[in-house]
């Protein structure tokens, strides 16, 4: 079973004095899974790890059963679309992706084949026959998009993939990296963009200081946290009179009026018995239009994480 | 109102000029170069040639041991510090200059170029030609320590122990010592700097400077083989700079081309250094 | 989509690779140190071109002609036999020389009608006939009526002595072999003879009165006397020591036999030296392209250019920061560098080898087809072999020591200096020590020894010649080894790489 994950054991990598990564134990399963976190907190350096552009110092690493010291044959099946933004400058978008191609074993005609459907992918398809060293830092990143998928691999690292895209495209970019992942790919990116994160991915990661501080989907990672009563926005015409119902609930920590007298924010304790005790309320004849999680989200996780160790 | 003018004000006080402004680049480049462990070891090494030569001067001109042994006239002269004798040292430290540039140079365009720099710097009231210049001040600066300054100390040392008399009549070996140096420095100045806008990487352009002396001095030297004659010499402009330090030090010069032909070919070399330097110090490139 | 062989991946990389080390503008340079030398012997047969035709505006004359001529015809006879020259010009040089006569270094000047000065002063205008600038004066005697040398033992002063010993007392103590010299700017040499005296004539006792040799003598001056010692009247002229205009009448004639040219230069008339020498000798050629090869295409071209190309194959990627695109390649990491090696090898061989035989092959262009039949005939397919082989196994040897300091070192400018400067010095070293150098093998490939004449100094003499050249195929081999072991190290250290590009 683990042959279909990509498993990382106490891997620790040192740069220099300093722990890049510390003692990272994950298994990630096919999907699209987001690595989170602050800057310096060892995103990169993980898909470096996977992708064996750097080795570790401590641990194994088995990406779908391959490790990454054997790049032979893990880079038959990996594409990594990196964070450096630099292109080698002498070729152009279509022979650059040719020329990676050739090395997969197919033949010039079927290597531009499929660097062309790339590009087309990414609509690249104008610029595809001009040099690199002139394109813009989208343009770029598009490539480097490309590049990463043409020869279809089952594992696609991306380190910032939506970065510096207009928002066109990335929406393209976005139903692309869905559509790899229903077809059992591992899609493994990171992101500062908290919302897209949310939108997109099936299992996040979060990871703070070289270290990961939580990883799973993003409702399992949350429920897990106890430390912070789950927010919930209430909207219902009779708030007050809710709001006080409620207040007799000893789960209840907090609960805020809306201006509009019409919504009310919940902090409480105890999902279960909040549900509960709104069915009563509901049921006692109170109408409540809707109940939406307030913080079901990675920007509350990474808030509640990975905000409070600074 | 605007948020800004609440806030925000403006510097009013008291601007520095032009030239000042200019010296800001070297003297942090100065800073930066002189942590460098490398720099200071072959500085401290291009200082022992200096004191062997001052050691020469003192024992020459003020042990009477010499007057005894039975020497040369010729090189009691050369050991007492004549022509000849700056030539040589001029010559080596000529060479810790060049190993200097080839060390430093690079350092102060390429990393600007790679690193897409310029735009930073031309976005503030510094032109292309104050930043050229200022480069070359820093290198000029930094050569200058190991050639002209350990020269004319010496040669101060040679005038005092000689007396006034001697520096009346050969003032112009001091004059020859301080221009040739200068020549050297500003050929190797832009040599340097044209290699580092031209290549973009420091490591290269190290490479590039020692090219461009030993590959000419190479090609000088199938010249004259193939044309069997010694016109050859005017292709390599160390040579060249060195024929005029012959002419400077009112020495006795070897056979080939004369100090005007050597002038020429070395203004024509700095001319072409200088255009490349212009034409690669441009901080917007148009890629078609 | 097959498998490809490490085999295949290698050369497909090396593919890759080519096009760039053939077609980038970088590589412009490196063709052009590569075709340098053979401009320059195509300007070199373009100058015998041009002089062929000048020396053929006139008949040829016969060979035989040629031999016959003997130093010491005349102009005349020459013309007569050879007829016109095709080349023909002459000149003259002026020669002040002192006058042969004056054998005795002394030379008198009387005055008239007599003066009477106190101060005598004499300027010295050209201190000697030759380049040496500095005047000497044995003694300085004045005379007035009487026979007493009126200024022996007399204070003197004179510009800046030459040394200690040689001040301007010296010209008065009666010693001529004591003798004032001085080397300043404006030499002077002056007397006070007490008080004012009649003075009607001047003794000079020059350089060579004092046993030195006759060119040192005081070439022109001028004496001044006065009695103030602030208003001086010229008594003597420059004329003073006895000069004379020599003339010389130079002629030289070039004549042309169709193969040699032979330089005749009269002096006077006379036929003073004949220099004849074929306009084309192709064995001089041969021996100046060993020359250049060993000098230029070995020590320089194949250096640089091999580090130019190899040293970009892996530094020059870190530093443009896409080596990881080849590293994200489904490719072994040491098939990765055997495939850049290879590009490299195969780019520096045809570039520096090619130039080479392309420079030789201009070389025998020129000359006579049947003498180059001959030569290639005989010794000159082997030599031609082992010129290619020089160059090939240079691209081996420095593109290895390249590639393998690229990967291993931060800055390989650094060794490759060292190693630009340990070549340099190979030849000064002991034996055991010059075995480790890529050039030293090469020397030893070079079919052809450098050409050296006698006036070359024996430091470059040192430098061309292998002290002990080492076997032929010893040196293939050990070039061979040097290079599986270091692209063994560059493997292991390829395989350890990181990528992770920090600021340079």
């Amino acid at each position: 079973m683990t042959e279909s994950k990509v498993a990382l054991l106490e891997v620790s990598k040192f740069y220099g004095e300093v722990l890049g990564v510390n003692r990272v134990t994950v298994e990630i399963p096919p999907g699209i899974t987001s690595l989170v976190g602050p800057n310096g907190s060892g995103k990169t350096t993980l898909m470096n790890l996977m992708s064996g552009l750097i080795h570790p110092d401590a641990g194994s690493i088995r990406m779908r059963g391959i490790s990454p010291r054997e790049p032979e044959r893990l880079m038959r099946i990996t594409g990594y679309a990196t964070q450096y933004d630099a292109a080698p400058r002498w070729s152009t978008g279509l022979s650059f992706l040719t020329a990676g191609l050739l090395l997969f074993g197919h033949d010039r005609s079927e290597a531009e084949r499929k660097a062309w459907a790339a590009l087309d992918r990414l609509g690249l398809t104008d610029a595809a026959h001009r040099k690199m060293a002139a394109y813009s830092k989208g343009m770029r990143q598009r490539v480097r998009l490309a590049q990463a998928i043409a020869h279809e691999p089952e594992i696609l690292i991306l380190d910032e993939p939506l970065n510096g895209l207009d928002p066109l495209v990335r929406a393209e970019t976005i139903a692309l990296l869905r559509e790899w992942a229903a077809m059992g790919r591992h899609v493994i990116l990171s992101s500062h963009v908290l919302q897209e994160v949310d939108l997109i991915s099936d299992q996040v990661i979060l990871i703070a200081n070289g270290m990961i501080v939580a990883e799973g989907g993003i409702r399992n990672v949350r429920e897990e946290i106890q430390e912070h009563p789950s927010q919930f926005i209430l909207r219902c015409r009779d708030a007050s009179r809710v709001a006080a119902q409620l207040f007799e609930e000893d789960h209840i920590t907090e609960i805020r009026l809306n201006d509009d007298r019409m919504g009310l924010l919940v902090l409480t304790r105890d999902r279960e018995r909040f549900s509960r005790a709104l069915g009563r309320i509901a049921g006692g004849g109170y109408k409540i239009d809707s109940l939406i999680p307030a913080d079901e989200n990675v920007d509350a996780l990474y808030e509640y994480l990975i905000g409070e160790e600074k | 109102m605007a948020v800004y003018k609440r806030g925000y004000s403006r510097y009013r006080g008291p601007v520095r000029g032009r030239w000042a402004r200019m010296t800001v680049l070297p003297r942090f480049a100065w800073r930066r170069l002189f942590q460098q462990r490398l720099v200071v070891l072959l500085v401290a090494i291009s200082m022992i040639w200096p004191l062997v030569c001052a050691f020469m001067l003192y024992i020459g001109n003020n042990v009477e041991l010499l007057t005894g042994m039975r020497i040369e006239p010729e090189f009691i002269g050369f050991i007492r510090g004549n022509g000849q004798f700056f030539l040589v040292f001029m010559s080596v430290q000529a060479v810790f200059a060049l190993f200097l540039a080839a060390l430093t140079g690079p350092g102060c365009i390429a990393p600007d170029l790679a690193n897409n720099a310029l735009p930073l710097y031309f976005s503030r009231p510094i032109t292309r030609t104050e930043y050229a210049l200022s480069r070359l001040a820093t290198l000029s600066g930094l050569l200058s320590v190991v050639s002209w300054v350990p020269g004319l100390i010496l040669f101060a040392m040679r005038s005092s122990m000689a007396g006034s008399p001697w520096l009346r009549e050969n003032w112009r070996i001091g004059a020859g010592l301080f221009a040739g140096f200068l020549l050297w420095i500003l050929l190797v100045s832009l040599v340097a700097l044209a290699g580092s806008a031209y290549v973009r990487m420091k490591v290269v352009a190290g490479g590039l400077v020692f090219a461009f002396f030993f590959v000419l001095s190479g090609a000088s030297g199938i010249i004259k083989l193939v044309f069997r004659s010694d016109w050859g010499n005017i292709v390599n402009p160390a040579w060249a700079t060195r024929r005029i330090w012959y002419a400077m030090l009112e020495i006795e010069p070897p056979a080939g081309p004369g100090v005007l032909a050597c002038l020429c070919i070395l203004a024509a070399t700095m001319i072409l250094l200088a255009l490349v330097l212009k034409r690669r110090l441009r901080p917007v490139e148009v890629i078609r | 989509m097959k498998q490809l062989s490490w085999w295949q991946q290698a050369r497909t990389i090396a593919r890759i690779e080519m096009r760039r080390a053939f077609f980038s503008r970088r590589a412009f340079w490196v063709y052009g140190l590569a075709l340098f030398p053979t401009v320059i012997f195509l300007g070199h047969f373009a100058q015998v071109k041009f002089q062929r035709v000048r020396l053929s505006s006139t008949e040829t004359v016969r060979p035989a002609l040629l031999d016959s001529l003997r130093e010491g015809e005349t102009e005349e006879a020459v013309l007569e036999r050879l007829g016109k020259a095709p080349v023909d010009y002459d000149w003259e040089r002026r020669q002040r020389i002192l006058d042969r006569e004056d054998a005795t270094g002394i030379t008198t000047h009387g005055i008239e009608p007599a003066v009477t000065a106190r101060y005598i002063r004499l300027n010295v205008i050209r201190p000697t006939v030759t380049a040496d600038r500095s005047a000497r004066i044995g003694e300085f005697e004045v005379y007035g009526n009487s026979g007493v040398n009126l200024a022996l033992g007399r204070p003197a002063s004179g510009s800046a002595p030459c040394s200690d010993g040689e001040g301007p007392e010296k010209a008065f103590d009666g010693d001529p072999r004591n003798i004032w010299c001085s080397g300043a700017r404006s030499k002077y040499l002056q007397v006070d003879l007490g008080e004012a005296l009649p003075v009607s004539r001047i003794v000079l006792k020059h350089a060579s009165a004092a046993g030195k040799p006759k060119e040192l003598d005081t070439g022109a001056f001028s004496i001044e006397a006065s009695t103030d010692n602030r208003r001086f009247e010229t008594v003597v002229n420059l004329t003073g020591a006895r000069l004379v205009d020599e003339i010389t009448r130079y002629r030289r004639m070039s004549y042309f036999d169709g193969k040699r040219r032979a330089d005749l230069q009269f002096v006077e008339g006379k036929l003073a030296s004949i220099d004849i020498e074929p306009l084309l000798n192709f064995e001089e050629d041969r021996s100046i392209f060993a020359g250049v090869f060993q000098l230029f295409y070995l020590r320089l071209a194949i250096f640089f250019g091999c580090l130019g190309i190899f040293m970009n194959l892996f530094r020059g990627e870190v530093l443009d920061r896409t080596l990881h695109f080849w590293f994200l390649a489904p490719a072994k990491r040491e098939v990765l560098l055997l495939g850049k090696y290879g590009a490299g090898l195969i780019a520096s061989v045809a570039i520096f080898t090619g130039g080479a035989l392309v420079c030789f092959a201009v070389l025998m262009g020129f000359h006579d087809p049947a003498e180059v039949q001959s030569y290639l005939n005989g010794a000159g397919m082997r030599h031609v072999f082992w010129y290619a082989t020089a160059a090939v196994m240079g691209c081996v040897g420095y593109g290895s020591v390249f590639l393998a300091a690229g990967l291993l070192l931060r800055n390989p400018i650094i060794p490759a200096a060292v190693l630009l400067g340990w070549e340099s010095i190979n030849s000064f070293l002991p034996e055991f020590l010059q075995k480790l150098s890529v050039l030293h093998y090469l020397q030893s490939l070079c079919p052809v020894p450098v050409p050296m004449d006698d006036s070359a100094p024996g430091l470059l003499r040192l430098l061309v010649a292998p002290a002990a050249p080492s076997s032929r195929i010893g040196a293939i081999l050990g070039l061979i080894l040097l290079t599986a072991f270091l692209l063994s190290i560059a493997a292991l250290a390829i395989r350890r790489m990181e990528v992770s590009y920090s600021t340079e």
